[in-house]
This record gives structure tokens, C-alpha cells and sequence, in this order.
């Protein structure tokens, strides 16, 4: 009886610890439909959404680089860089090759950090994204102007990963910081284009002294210089006899039937399934990031 | 006749004794070499580790340095920037993990001395953006080494070798593994 109910205390008592342990971990959220804009503080203006949509499907479509918004109201405890390190994880942010970046907003806790891939690791430092944060978000963040600072911070991010990647980006602007044309920038691309131009004839005289260079030259004794060894022709077959009646045609083997196709397999090489596809994949892409970001500087 | 057993007897005995002495010395020298390699190569073998972070961190102290002395020598202590240099040295000249640990624990002093009078000098805007920028810097890459995928591999091979007979074996073949400490979240 006694050994019962000892075995009884410690199942109960295992039963409440486990379920203890079991609450403590942060639970992530599922990314939503815009998987660009996982604002579940309610923060991001729809317009500033669509703008971050739209920036990065084209991004997306060159490198496969993901600039990722989250906004959540409170952390439940845990550190803003563990909830985005899990974050990133989870959602897969970013191509194979590693190209995301999260931007995760606590609204509630007045915090925020941005966290790159490891694709992006040394050509996005911390220090880089710091400089950006510090510049591009945190003046409306401290505003209260969330939505602002988010898609000026995407702007400057999608800028930054165009730069060290090589890829142009169509970055929507504001209607008011639109560049005017300038005079001078017909003879700006002129000159742009001479030094190509002077690439282009290098590249062709060497081409050409090459070309010369490989054809046989006459020597003082004439004929033409002994072939080195290693041309030595290879010995032939013989040569079959000669049909008298000349080559027949050869007729093809009778065509089999072919299997009759379900209209599924049709639907399922046509949809690219297995296929790459950038442009707008609106889901995680398989990235990971080994943490490493920067966040908002206190005091 | 008796004299050929008791020596067969003597002999297997010995190699009986001497066997798993050879076998765990083999297999903690292995267990030592995956843990190295991880160290310094990355879980994933492609060079993302924690040696390399600590490179990282070093290459900061390092620019640190050299900011504070090109033009703030008069606003910082002379001792600070001593002990930054040695930390410097010091890392560059550790070749064991154990080395590098202690190298790196000096390092974390010197740089957080270093930056503690930086911040305190009267800097110039540019300078200003440097020195967050060294310790974001730093920080990141303190973040990634305590994620570091190298922490769980030496986890499980503690818990491997934590029974009695493990660390008998261990004490009696190659000591005690050399493991990485700092970090670890």
C-alpha cells in the first residue's frame, strides 16, 4: 500500500514537471500569407505590406535573397535574438544559398533585431546592419511609426544585398525622393562606355596575335616544320569490302504503342514542381542562419 | 609441458589486460581529432567555426586598437591598450584549444576595457559609428559561437565518457579530452 502510493507521488510529480518544462520554450508563429510580413502585432500598414511584397519578389526573382518582416507584441520572457534565431530556422528564410534576412519587431518590449543569413554573414556584418538600424529604423521606431521605419529599413536592406550581390533591384521609391535628370548624364555614359570600348580592342589584338601565332611557318630550308612526334597518325582498320549494290536503306523499327498518360503526370511536368522557382515564392526557401545579428542599442 | 601453458596463460592474460587499454586510447585520440576538427573546421566542414569567429573577434580588438591609438592615445589608459596588445599576441600565438580558450577569456577583458574608454573619449561622428560597429561586431560573433553546433558534439561525448570505466580508460590512455569551454550559451 505504501509502495503504491509513493509510485502514485512520483508519477504525479513527473506529470507536473514535465508539464512545466513543456510551457517554458517560446512558441514560434506560423509565417502568414504574405510570408514577407508576418505582422502579428497588427503594426505594418497594408500599402507598406504589399511594398515589402513586391520588393521582395523582386529580389527574390535575381538571387533568391528574402528580407523577412515579423512584428509580435511580447516575447513571453525569452531574448529577442533566441526568438529570432528560432525563427529564422523555422521559416527557412532565404534561398539554398543562405540569402535572408529577419527583421523582428517586439512592439510590446520596445525592441527589435535583425538577423541575416549565413549567405549574407560577411556582406552584411553587424556593424553594417547596426548602421542601418540605427539610421533607418530606429528614429520612427522610437516614434511609434513602426510601418515607416520597417519599409525604409527593407529599402536600405534590398539596396545593401543588390550592392554586394551584383544584382540590380527595382526598389520602389518614394514619390518624393525621386532623382531628377540631370544634364550632364548623356556624356556621363560616353565616357562610361570608352573604357569598354578600349577593353574590347585589347582583347581583340591579343585574339588576333594568337591566331597568327598558331599557323605553320615556313623555315629557312623550306617545306614546313617536322610534325612533333606526338601527331603520329594512328594505325587504320582495313576497309570492308564494297557492296556492288550500293548502300540499303535502312528501315526503322515498328513504333510501339506508348503508354497511355493520366492527365496528372501532363499537370505535374507542366507546374514546374521540383523546379527552382524564384519570383514571388511567398514561403521559406531553405536558408538558415547561425545568429549573429544587430539589435537596438540601449542607453 | 607445464611451463608452455603457464606462459600461454601469462601471455593471454597480458593481452586480455592490454586490449581495451589500446582499444579506448584509439577511440578517445578519434573522439579528440572530430572534436578538433569541428573546432576548426565547422559542423558542416566548411569553415563557419568557432576557431574561425575567434579570428573575428581578434581582427576587431585589433582595428580597435588601432583606432584608439592613431587618435585617441591621450584619452586612453596606457595600460588598457598594453593589455589589448598582449590579449592580441597572445591569441596569435596559441596553437592548443585549451591555449585559445584562456587567449580568448584575456581578449574578452582587453576588449571590454578598450571599448569602456572609447566610449568615454570624445569622439569624432566617423569614429563613433566605428566603435558600435566593433561591438556589434563582436557581439555577433560571440552569438554565433555560443550557437555553435560544436557545444552539442562535446555534450554528447561527455556524456559518453562519464561512466567510471570511460574516465578510467580515459586517465589511463590520453588523459583527459581537450574540449572548447567558452561560449556556451
Amino acid at each position: 500500500m505504501k509502495k503504491g502510493k509513493r509510485c502514485l507521488a512520483a508519477l504525479l510529480l513527473a506529470v507536473v514537471c514535465g508539464g512545466w518544462t513543456s510551457v517554458q520554450a517560446y512558441q514560434v508563429p506560423q509565417p502568414l500569407d504574405n510570408f514577407y510580413v508576418a505582422d502579428y502585432a497588427g503594426v505594418i500598414s497594408d500599402e507598406d505590406a504589399e511594398t515589402i511584397r513586391s520588393i521582395n519578389a523582386s529580389l527574390e526573382q535575381r538571387n533568391g535573397a528574402q528580407i523577412v518582416v515579423a512584428t509580435v507584441d511580447f516575447l513571453d520572457g525569452e531574448a529577442i535574438d533566441d526568438v529570432a534565431y528560432q525563427m529564422f530556422n523555422e521559416w527557412e528564410i532565404g534561398s539554398e544559398e543562405n540569402l535572408g534576412v529577419l527583421l523582428l519587431m517586439a512592439i510590446g518590449e520596445e525592441d527589435y533585431y535583425c538577423m541575416p543569413g549565413v549567405g549574407l554573414e560577411s556582406a552584411l556584418p553587424a556593424s553594417t546592419l547596426q548602421q542601418i538600424l540605427d539610421e533607418q529604423l530606429e528614429p520612427d521606431f522610437a516614434a511609434g511609426n513602426y510601418s515607416a521605419g520597417a519599409l525604409k529599413t527593407v529599402r536600405q536592406l534590398a539596396s545593401t544585398v543588390e550592392k554586394v550581390t551584383g544584382t540590380p533591384v527595382s526598389v520602389p521609391q518614394d514619390p518624393v525622393s525621386q532623382p531628377g535628370t540631370s544634364p550632364g548624364s548623356f556624356f556621363g555614359s560616353f565616357f562610361a562606355f570608352v573604357p569598354s570600348l578600349l577593353v574590347l580592342v585589347v582583347v581583340l589584338v591579343i585574339v588576333m596575335a594568337v591566331v597568327s601565332l598558331a599557323r605553320p611557318r615556313r623555315y629557312y630550308g623550306g617545306g614546313f616544320r617536322p610534325r612533333p612526334i606526338w601527331f603520329r597518325p594512328r594505325p587504320r582498320a582495313p576497309r570492308p569490302p564494297r557492296d556492288p549494290f550500293g548502300p540499303r536503306p535502312v528501315h526503322p523499327a515498328p513504333r510501339q504503342p506508348s503508354p497511355r498518360r493520366s492527365s496528372g503526370s501532363f499537370a505535374s511536368r507542366s507546374s514546374g514542381a521540383g523546379r527552382r522557382s524564384f519570383g514571388g515564392m511567398n514561403r521559406g526557401g531553405g536558408g538558415r542562419t547561425r545568429g549573429g545579428g544587430a539589435g537596438r542599442r540601449r542607453g | 609441458m607445464q611451463r608452455k601453458r603457464v606462459g600461454i596463460l601469462i601471455v593471454s592474460c597480458l593481452l586480455i589486460g592490454i586490449a581495451p587499454l589500446v582499444k579506448a586510447s584509439v577511440t578517445f585520440h578519434s573522439m579528440q581529432r572530430q572534436l578538433d576538427t569541428l573546432f576548426s573546421e565547422g559542423v558542416n566542414g566548411d569553415g563557419l567555426s568557432i576557431a574561425a569567429e575567434i579570428a573575428e573577434k581578434q581582427s576587431v580588438v585589433s582595428n580597435c586598437i588601432t583606432v584608439a591609438e592613431q587618435r585617441y592615445r591621450d584619452q586612453v589608459d596606457a595600460a588598457v591598450l598594453s593589455q589589448a596588445h598582449q590579449a592580441v599576441e597572445q591569441m596569435t600565438l596559441a596553437q592548443t584549444v585549451q591555449a585559445i580558450s584562456q587567449a580568448e577569456a584575456q581578449l574578452d577583458q582587453a576588449f571590454a576595457a578598450l571599448i569602456h574608454q572609447l566610449e568615454s573619449a570624445a569622439l569624432s561622428a566617423q569614429d563613433q559609428r566605428y566603435v558600435i560597429g566593433f561591438q556589434s561586431d563582436y557581439a555577433a560573433a560571440e552569438d554565433r559561437i555560443s550557437r555553435d553546433g560544436y557545444h552539442q558534439a562535446a555534450q554528447k561525448v561527455q556524456q559518453e565518457c562519464s561512466g567510471p570505466l570511460a574516465q578510467l580508460l580515459m586517465r589511463l590512455s590520453i588523459g583527459s579530452l581537450e574540449m572548447y569551454q567558452g561560449g556556451e550559451e
